[in-house]
């Protein structure tokens, strides 16, 4: 017996964070989640297996488009094309979503009661399933507790969308103990709800597969599902099996010696190189992190846009169009001993002006004044959540001093005399 | 810091040149070089020696560069000094003098924190910044806060920063704008979300729509099966309704044919035909009848004409007269004239000729008309004479002036002296001039040697212990400067010998005083038995015992002995005394052991310190003793030179003096040498001189005569020599050259002369063919020709008048007869008429006769064009006739009246039948498959009326279901389509990844734009600041220095409200007006900027390090004495910090001559191969 069990497909869910620009692999990676579906069903089809277990969250709750809906239907039916059934319960995104409720789900696919914990027994596999969706958004119940105890003579699998005893980044629903999952006595666990992949334990199996597409940039690595191989009652094999169309990546760049941008910009291709190599050439969205002290400092901040384009179009250059500068962050510092040791005294206040900006208490509010018009003009996307753009908060005008430092250093700089 | 020395060992142009900037307070240097002499390159030098030679450096064009090195030495306001060697590379580029790296951190100690950037930013000042500064002051309308806080910030464009600050905000957001880059992202991003929502399917609504169309589409299908029956029964019903009327009328028109009996039919076109027929024949008709009328009136008209022939006849004749008519009558006026003309010139023919040739008459004359060939001849050779006379007198001229110059030029020959050979002369001069003015290198070195004399005198004098002449100086035999070293070492041993013994002479006796001290100490407190003393009274105590025995034993006598034992006690007495004491000594030293042994302890140390003081003494009068030996060898060692040397340190110093003095001699003696050599030459050279001299005739040298004077003399010899040399031989040239041209002119006056005479024989000659003598000139002969020429025009035209009159009169008579002729033979009544006027009258009457045969012409050919018209009409009416005649055979009638009833019979007959045809297609076609008999059996029974009732109610039915169709069509089509819309579509997916990806993007500009806006607004604010922090001392120091710099023009600054009651800054005038930064000139608006520079700069230097002040040419636009001014303002600041002033004008090496400042002005003139370092200060200027 040959299953497939999967989590948190998120379908339609958009990838978060990447900025359009000249070059971007937009066509490579459209549609990111879907692809990994059909990647899916494509592994279920050639590995031949018998049934594939969907542990929640195929959408995203606040997604309204019937059309999304569809698809997962269509792709089911492709399923059910190769004799393959699918048990599927719905997660805490499900059950707020709207195209749960309507959508008709061809005949293949088994989707367990959000009421009561159902159990399913396919007696030719000698398989009992177990299992109970969300009904409401937040469940705060211990679901697993109302399953029932394994099967006699069957091989045991519960499927539950849960955080377990607590997961970062991911809100507590039906809270569990590892414990008093093995005390029901199944074989396998297959959990869902974590995007992170997590073998929680073995013998018996308690597994997070993870999501099948990372879609924003903590969402790094491989993404996909497991491939479960069972033999004589006992399982052979858990196997991650990658499905995932693009992928995230952290690109660190250490300018520590550079002593130009140019410099910085040969380190950052040797780092991308790496990524693009690391991951078998597929399509990435990379942050790239620019990091050291460097002498390069100042050339780095007088002109980030020159050196972002730069950088964007060296990682498309070298990754032959498939890869998409996330962010690049410019986090170096100045170098030991090139700092600007002016003590002229216009530049002495201008400094301290720009310190104000954290310690002086009108100038802070005159600040927040001055982004309050780009304040009420931001889509409340940008204002909420865990990057929110904060531009009434006077911390964001304490953050900004480092930069409003370089930017005015550099153009009153420039208009020095060149001896 | 200061930079005391700058090396360009090897940088750009620069190899091994030095640049020494030590000298002044700090000194204000001015460093001088013209274009290309590496003014750049030194300045670009300076900035790389202290920040490091840049990776793309271009300095490298003549060193490698690796082998690039720049040195300098600098020196920090603590007094501290560094000196390194600069190179090209990414680490270990210092290196001390000797070439090993040293830590940069080094160099830093004297940076004081300014780096590269803000070193150009704050000190360094060029033209291009000056224009900039000032303008940027303009353009910000004199702005306080901005005006002073560019010139403290190194002449940033404030303003034209804050602008663009701005515009790249703006450029990103503007509250009202659409265009700016999160603007666009924005409402990009509200289209998007629309767009999501459009685009997404809400499954509900789905769900209905799916079964709406369900019902909808089998609803459609039950009423499309309706409609199919309904349609089928309203069409049958429809047929047999039409077919009903159809069948009636057919059998009425079947009755009508059968009525109508035998009928023949006629082809279609015939009525036409006959038509056309009966046209033919009317038209004919007409045509004969016209004709006919028309031909009778013809012929009434031609009778009526009369010819008259006999005219007709004549008629080119009289044509020709009328011809000839005009030119006789002209031909009668003009002869009149023409008579008048040719008396006029008869009389003028008469008069020329008296003047000719008296007594001949016209015709006489005409065979001497001169030819033109001799004409032209006597004309040519006219024309030629005057030339050839002027030629002639110009080569007689020029021959005279020749002559006259060649004598001239002999005489000048004559009175010049004969020329000498001076080239050993020069020969000698030059050897001369090769070895130099050896009579000023003779001054020179006696000069040197009286300077060198006059130096090694005083010398002398201030030397002292010397009594020598100035001549024996120089032989002294003084001793060695070692010798007196060795004394000075001699005797600073000796006397440190002897204090050294003094010293522990000193010690041993106050050592030995302490011990003493103590042993007095004991002895007071009681008399210390000893050892000795136990020993001593023993001895007496025993020796008593011994005379005790001897006088007792022996009986000696020992009276004498015991007197001596003790004199004044008997022996027994004393013995008993003497064996008391020992026993009270022996009990004392045994009772008092510890001061015993203490006591004789010290007196033993009392003993050694003696004795030590004794050797101490011995050995102090040694070295007392070799000292002396040592004075009286050193005043040996002087007494050659008869001195009485003072101490060696004082002889050195002597030495040294005497040493001077005798370097002095030596210089002495090699100028003497020197002199001495000079002299030598100057002998030969004058003996040489004089002898050339003498050889030339001149007066050889003299005693009297120095060598400068003789050889003044020589030259000046040799020049004249020369000159007169070159004279004579420019005569002589000059006088060949004559020789030749006179020459050339005898030629040229023998060729003139020629040629005039052959003119003269040709003249004769031609001059005899007019029958002139040989002495008529040619103004003569040209005259007498053109009298000529006017005679036998006038004779001609005479000729010409007379033959036009005589053909006048014969046309005249010709033209008579011609017409008498003709009226005689045409109008004979007319022969007196006169000829013209008969002439004119003929004519008149052929014109009208002429008139009568064309009109009757006419009308002829008009009769015979009728004739045949009225043929072709008899011809046409007998054609139609027959025509007819043969449409009434067809028709089968009579006459042409019966044929048009013929016609109608035919046609309604055709008619009637075509019906019948059309009505039984017709309802055989609608009969639904029928046979026509069965149709037209069936309809018989038909009640129409009932039928067509039940069709309307069918209809109406039918029309209902046809809309339900429509609807429901449309409804199902609309619904399909929604649903088709929903078909798993990403469309919405691939918005909401969109929308993604401007929300990044609108996040990548707001942090940007955060930046921008907190810059501009952090910049204004640094500029308030500093403004209101800095205005007061700046202002005024700006002040004063913007009245310095102006020269007065201005007295200050001062700060008030503009437009937007914003601080600006204006200038006061000493007359307290004020001037606004715009009605400032360029110049003034510099030096505005310049002094707000220095004023800040002067503040900086208050708090901190000095720096040096770098200052590339920044006078270009200033007049000459603005920019002295600004030098002095510069010199000035020179006091409290280094300036270096690179130029490459001249005329401010100039203009600083006229500076006045208590710091000087030092000079550095460089190209790129030396650096001629000629420091000047103004004071020497």
């Amino acid at each position: 017996m040959k299953f497939i069990h999967a989590a948190d497909i998120h379908l339609d869910s958009p990838l978060v964070g990447l900025q359009f620009y000249e070059g971007a692999p937009v066509e490579e990676i459209r549609g990111a989640t879907r692809r990994a579906l059909e990647n899916l069903v494509e592994l279920a089809a050639a590995e031949k297996v018998d049934f594939v277990l969907l542990a929640g969250d195929l959408y995203d709750g606040d997604w309204k488009d019937y059309n999304t809906g569809l698809f997962l239907a269509s792709q089911m039916s492709r399923l059910r094309e190769e004799g393959i059934r699918a048990f599927v319960i719905s997660g805490n995104h499900d059950a707020a979503s709207q195209i749960t409720k309507h959508l008709r789900m061809p005949d293949n696919v088994k989707t367990l009661s959000v009421r009561n914990p159902e159990s399913v027994h396919i007696e030719d596999l000698g398989l009992a399933i177990h299992g109970q969706g969300y009904a409401a958004r937040a469940v705060t119940d211990d679901l697993a507790g109302g399953y029932p105890l394994a099967t006699p003579h069957h091989f045991n699998i519960g499927l539950l969308h849960t955080s377990l005893d607590g997961r970062e980044g991911h809100e507590s629903y039906a809270p569990t103990s590892v414990g008093s999952l093995l005390s029901k006595g199944y074989d396998y666990w297959a959990l869902g709800h974590v995007h992170a992949r997590e073998i929680v334990r073995e013998e018996p199996w308690v597994v997070f597969p993870g999501n099948l597409q990372g879609r924003h940039i903590r969402e790094t690595g491989p993404k996909g599902c497991m491939l479960v191989e069972e033999q004589d009652g006992r399982i052979v094999r858990v196997e991650h099996r990658e499905l995932d169309v693009m992928r995230w990546a952290v690109a660190v760049v250490d300018a520590g010696r550079a002593a130009r941008g140019d410099d910085v910009i040969d380190a950052a291709i040797k780092v991308l190189k790496k990524a693009v190599k690391e991951n078998n050439e597929m399509p990435l969205a990379v942050r790239v992190e620019i990091m050291g002290a460097t002498k390069a400092h100042r050339e780095l901040l007088a002109n980030p846009e020159r050196w972002k384009s730069e950088l964007r179009a060296v990682a498309t250059d070298i990754s032959g169009g498939t890869m998409w500068l996330e962010k690049i962050r410019f986090a170096t510092r100045e170098a030991a001993g090139t700092t600007l040791g002016a003590k002229s005294e216009a530049l002495v206040e201008l400094m301290s002006a720009v310190d104000g900006l954290s310690t002086n208490a009108d100038l802070v509010s005159a600040a927040v004044e001055a982004l309050g018009d780009l304040h009420e003009k931001l889509p409340h996307e940008l204002k909420s959540g865990d990057e929110a753009i904060r531009l009434d908060d006077p911390e964001t005008v304490k953050r900004a001093a480092e930069g409003v430092r370089q930017v005015l250093m550099e153009r009153i700089l420039a208009g020095g005399v060149e001896l | 810091m200061k930079i005391l020395e700058l090396d360009l060992r090897a940088f750009g142009p620069f190899t091994d040149v030095r640049l020494d900037l030590a000298e002044g307070h700090e000194g204000m240097h001015i460093l001088y070089g013209p274009n290309e002499a590496g003014k750049s390159s030194a300045l670009r030098a300076l900035k790389c020696l202290l920040y490091g030679i840049p990776k793309n450096s271009a300095d490298n064009f003549i060193h490698e560069n690796k082998a690039l090195r720049i040195g300098g030495r600098l020196r920090n306001a603590d007094g501290s000094e560094f000196a390194f060697l600069r190179r090209k590379g990414n680490k270990d580029t210092i290196l001390s003098p000797d070439g090993k790296p040293i830590d940069e951190r080094d160099l830093d100690r004297f940076l004081h924190g300014v780096t590269e950037e803000s070193f150009g930013f704050l000190f360094g000042i060029d033209h291009e910044a000056l224009v900039r500064g000032g303008r940027n002051i303009l353009a910000g309308k004199g702005e306080t806060g901005q005006s002073l806080f560019a010139a403290g910030a190194g002449g940033a464009n404030l303003r034209a920063v804050l602008e663009a600050i701005e515009a790249d905000a703006e450029a990103l957001f503007k509250n009202k704008g659409q265009l700016p880059a999160i603007n666009k992202a924005v409402s990009r991003h509200q289209e998007l979300r629309k767009r999501i929502s459009d685009l997404s399917q809400s499954s509900r609504e789905w769900a209905e729509k799916e079964k709406e169309l369900r019902k909808a589409m089998a609803e459609r299908d039950s009423v499309k099966k309706s409609l199919e029956r309904l349609t089928a029964e309203v069409n049958r019903l429809k047929r047999l309704i039409e077919i009903v009327p159809k069948s009636g009328l057919l059998r009425e028109t079947r009755a009508k044919v059968e009525a109508m009996g035998e009928v023949i039919t006629l082809p279609e076109d015939f009525a036409a035909r006959r038509h056309q027929a009966e046209k033919q024949l009317n038209a004919a008709i007409e045509v004969k009848r016209r004709a006919e009328l028309d031909l009778e009136r013809l012929h009434a008209d031609i009778a009526k004409i009369v010819l008259p022939q006999k005219l007709l006849d004549q008629a080119d004749a009289i044509e020709a007269i009328r011809e000839r008519l005009g030119q006789y009558r002209k031909a009668a006026v003009d002869l009149g004239t023409l008579k008048g003309r040719l008396q006029q010139n008869k009389a003028d023919i008469r008069v020329r000729l008296q003047e000719l040739a008296p007594g001949l008459d016209a015709e006489s004359v005409k065979g001497m008309r001169p030819r033109a060939a001799v004409k032209t001849r006597i004309q040519k050779l006219a024309s030629r004479y005057e030339a050839l006379q002027a030629e002639q007198a110009r080569a007689a001229k020029a021959l005279r002036d020749a002559e006259q110059n060649l004598n001239r030029l002999k005489d000048d020959l004559k009175s010049l002296e004969a020329p000498k050979d001076s080239a050993s002369l020069k020969k000698s001069l030059a050897k001369l001039a090769k070895s130099g003015d050896l009579a000023a290198a003779l001054q020179e070195a006696q000069k040197a040697l009286q300077n060198e004399e006059r130096q090694a005198r005083g010398l002398l004098q201030r030397l002292p212990l010397c009594s020598r002449s100035f001549e024996e100086v120089g032989r002294v035999p003084v001793p060695s400067s070692e010798t007196v070293s060795r004394f000075e070492d001699n005797f600073s041993r000796g006397k440190a010998l002897v204090d050294n013994l003094d010293s522990r002479l000193g010690d041993a006796r106050s050592e030995l005083q302490g011990v003493e001290q103590k042993i007095d100490a004991i002895r007071l407190a009681g008399a210390v038995p000893t050892e000795e003393d136990l020993e001593k009274v023993r001895d007496r105590r025993q020796k008593g015992w011994g005379l005790v025995k001897r006088a007792w034993l022996e009986g000696e006598n020992i009276e004498e002995e015991s007197r001596a034992y003790d004199p004044e006690r008997d022996l027994a007495a004393a013995y008993e005394a003497s064996v008391e004491q020992a026993d009270d000594t022996a009990d004392r030293l045994r009772r008092e052991a510890a001061r015993v042994a203490e006591y004789a302890a010290l007196v033993v140390q009392a003993e050694k310190a003696k004795e030590e003081i004794a050797r101490l003494e011995r050995e102090r009068h040694d070295a007392q003793q070799a000292t002396a030996r040592t004075t009286e060898e050193w005043k040996a060692a002087w007494a050659p030179a008869g001195i009485e040397p003072l101490t060696p340190r004082e002889m050195r110093a002597w030495l040294e003096q005497y040493g001077k003095i005798l370097q002095r001699l030596e210089k002495m003696g090699e100028q003497r040498a020197l002199i001495e050599k000079i002299q030598g030459k100057i002998g030969e050279h004058r003996e040489e001189l004089s002898r050339h001299l003498e050889a030339l005739g001149e007066k050889p040298a003299t005693e009297e005569e120095t060598f400068g004077q003789l050889v003044e003399r020589c030259e000046m010899t040799q020049e004249w020599l020369e000159r007169l040399a070159r004279r004579h031989a420019d005569l002589e040239t000059k006088i060949s050259a004559m020789a030749d041209e006179i020459k050339a002119h005898t030629q040229a006056q023998a060729d003139a002369e020629k040629r005039l005479a052959d003119w003269r024989n040709e003249w004769s000659e031609a001059v005899k063919i007019l029958g002139m003598g040989e002495g008529t000139t040619p103004d003569e002969a040209l005259v007498t020709l053109s009298k000529l020429d006017e005679l036998f025009k006038k004779i001609d035209e005479s000729d010409d008048l007379e033959r036009r009159i005589f053909g006048i009169n014969r046309d005249a008579e010709l033209f008579n007869a011609d017409v008498k002729a003709l009226i005689g033979h045409v109008a004979p009544d007319w022969e007196r008429l006169p000829p013209d006027q008969a002439a004119a009258q003929l004519n008149a009457e052929l014109t009208r006769a002429r008139d009568a045969a064309t009109r009757h012409t006419q009308i002829a050919r008009e009769i015979e064009q009728k004739g045949r018209g009225l043929r072709e009409a008899e011809k046409e009416i007998a054609l139609a006739t027959e025509k007819l005649k043969s449409l009434c055979r067809q028709a089968g009638c009579d006459t042409p009246d019966e044929l048009e009833a013929r016609e109608k019979r035919s046609t309604d007959y055709q008619e009637l039948k075509q019906r019948i045809q059309v009505l039984e297609t017709d309802i055989v076609e609608r009969g639904g498959g029928a046979t026509l008999q069965q149709i037209l059996h069936d309809v018989e029974e038909v009640d129409v009326d009932a039928l067509t009732a039940q069709m309307k109610e069918l209809e109406r039915e039918l029309s209902t279901l046809r809309e339900r169709q429509s609807e429901l069509d449309e409804r199902v089509g609309s619904l399909r389509s929604e649903l088709g819309r929903i078909d798993g579509s990403s469309a919405a997916a691939e918005a909401a990844e969109e929308a993604q990806g401007v929300l990044a993007s609108i996040r990548d500009h707001v942090d940007d734009y955060v930046k921008l806006r907190l810059a501009s607004l952090v910049l204004r604010q640094a500029i308030e600041n500093y403004r209101a922090k800095n205005q007061g001392p700046l202002l005024e120091r700006a002040g004063t220095l913007f009245a310095r710099l102006t020269l007065g023009s201005f007295s200050g600054l001062k700060t008030d409200y503009g437009e937007n009651d914003e601080p600006v800054l204006q200038g006061v005038r000493p007359d307290g007006n004020v001037v606004d930064v715009a009605g400032m000139s360029d110049g003034t608006l510099d030096q505005l900027y310049l002094s707000l520079r220095l004023a800040t700069l002067e503040k900086y230097l208050e708090t901190n390090e000095p720096m040096p002040f770098i200052v590339d040419d920044i006078l270009i636009r200033f007049d000459d004495d603005r920019a002295r001014a600004t030098l002095e303002v510069l010199a000035d600041l020179s006091e409290k910090t280094q300036v270096l002033f690179f130029t490459h004008h001249a005329r401010l090496v100039e203009l600083s001559s006229k500076v006045r400042s208590k710091c000087g002005l030092l000079f550095h003139q460089f190209n790129s191969a030396t650096f001629k370092d000629s420091v000047v200060t103004s004071e020497e200027l």
